[in-house]
């Protein structure tokens, strides 16, 4: 149950079972500090820059693997005759080991696409910067993420175009980021 | 506990928890992590004005008391009566960046260690704050006082270096203290027979000062708000000094 009522269930792979070297090698993926996000709140106040959120659904889901990892089939859902086949995943799915890392591999590609530079000191930080135009802040929290800038059209169409690679919910301006 | 009576500080002024003497009670013992954890994430996101409070008590998680668990319900009862405050940042006072620090000399009554309080403000609220217990002894004021400006230092580099990378370009930014001894020694590299054991790494806080990467200024220890992440103050003073960290009673808005 989250705080809005929705309800939510989802397949998960039992990471307890990887063994470490084999399924998986690092398992750390980096998140913004707090107290960066509160220096970039407050650096906005300052700036009086427009701030728009968004979050990625089911984002695990996306991140891709680097290891071969088999899993069984579901109880329940396995492929009537094919009982005794094992899955092998391409992408990641909650509960793996690596999730998180793969998730935010992924992500950090995907930024730098759209030409997005990650800070040295922070990890967390995406910085946007074109000549002749307006910069956006990117502060990522695993599948939470906050654009911000001086010019609202130019924060606009980097998030739509970030939009356009995953599903995301929308949380337009918000009241609250990461139950700050 | 939501009808409890709201208390007016984080803890009772002057309190210090000491140490528990008595073996380990599983459940209390649980009980108090349970608390104390919830405590602590409050802590880090909104609520620096229990930091010194949640810090200290949390020191006592292997094997809390009664006396610490009824303490860390304490806090509870002082986050009820103050659940509408929030951080606000004025982004019309076009306050820069500031930094105020403090220590707490030897004031562990078990361990001896001092303790050390820093924060630092833009936009007229805390962006970053840090209470806890030094690592090594401090022989005198002076060095709890150093120690505590050079983690101070670090951190002001750090937050630095990140708005450099995001293209701001910075004059020095004011660190606030309350101790004469160690903006000297800061300021000035000698070594005296009273500090030259301090240790190296201390010593990097000198290199910030001459590059002007940090500018040190002295306040009247009355006056400072970084008191507030340092020991257990009094009702007037803490509230006096939770206006000034930007812990506001929302006014209007809501």
């Amino acid at each position: 149950m989250k705080s809005d009522g929705r309800k939510k269930a989802r397949l998960v792979a039992k990471g307890f079972s990887q063994v470490e070297g084999l399924d998986f090698d690092q398992v750390f993926s980096p998140v913004v500090r707090f107290e960066t996000v509160r220096l970039m709140l407050a650096l906005a106040a300052l700036e009086n820059w427009y701030i728009t959120g968004l979050d990625v659904r089911s984002a695990y889901l996306y991140g891709k693997l680097d290891e071969e990892i088999y899993m069984e089939q579901p109880e329940g859902f396995a492929v009537p005759g094919q009982e005794r086949k094992v899955l092998c995943l391409w992408r990641a799915l909650y509960g793996l080991k690596q999730a998180g890392l793969a998730w935010w591999r992924t992500l950090d590609e995907s930024l730098k696409e759209l030409r997005f530079e990650r800070l040295k000191s922070e990890a967390g930080i995406f910085f946007y910067k074109k000549k002749g135009t307006n910069i956006v802040i990117g502060i990522i929290y695993v599948d939470n993420a906050l654009f911000c800038g001086p010019n609202k059209a130019v924060v606009d169409a980097i998030k739509a175009q970030f939009m356009s690679k995953w599903e995301c919910r929308d949380l337009g301006e918000p009241n609250e980021f990461l139950r700050m | 506990m939501l009808n409890a009576k709201s208390a007016s500080t984080p803890l009772p002024a002057g309190y210090y928890a000491t140490k528990n003497t008595e073996p380990v009670d599983a459940d209390l013992r649980s009980h108090f992590q349970t608390v104390i954890g919830s405590l602590l994430y409050l802590m880090l996101g909104t609520r620096p004005n229990i930091a010194f409070a949640v810090t200290h008590l949390s020191r006592h998680a292997a094997n809390p008391s009664q006396d610490h668990l009824n303490k860390a319900l304490y806090i509870c009862r002082y986050l009820i009566g103050t659940s509408m405050y929030s951080l606000v940042y004025n982004g019309g006072s076009g306050a820069g960046l500031i930094a105020c620090m403090d220590s707490d000399w030897g004031s562990d009554p078990t361990s001896r260690l001092s303790q050390t309080g820093f924060y630092l403000k833009l936009a007229d609220g805390l962006i970053s704050w840090t209470s806890r217990a030094q690592k090594t002894i401090a022989y005198s004021s002076t060095e709890a006082e150093y120690m505590a400006l050079s983690d101070c230092t670090r951190q002001v580099t750090w937050i630095r270096s990140l708005l450099g990378e995001l293209s701001y370009k910075l004059k020095a930014i004011p660190i606030c203290s309350d101790n004469q001894g160690s903006i000297f020694m800061a300021s000035n590299p000698v070594t005296e027979p009273r500090s030259k054991h301090i240790d190296i790494h201390y010593h990097g806080i000198h290199e910030s000062v001459a590059k002007g990467n940090v500018e040190l200024f002295f306040i009247d220890g009355a006056e400072n708000p970084a008191d507030l992440l340092t020991k257990n103050l009094p009702r007037e003073k803490f509230a006096k000094f939770r206006a000034q960290i930007g812990l506001q009673f929302p006014s209007g808005s809501i």
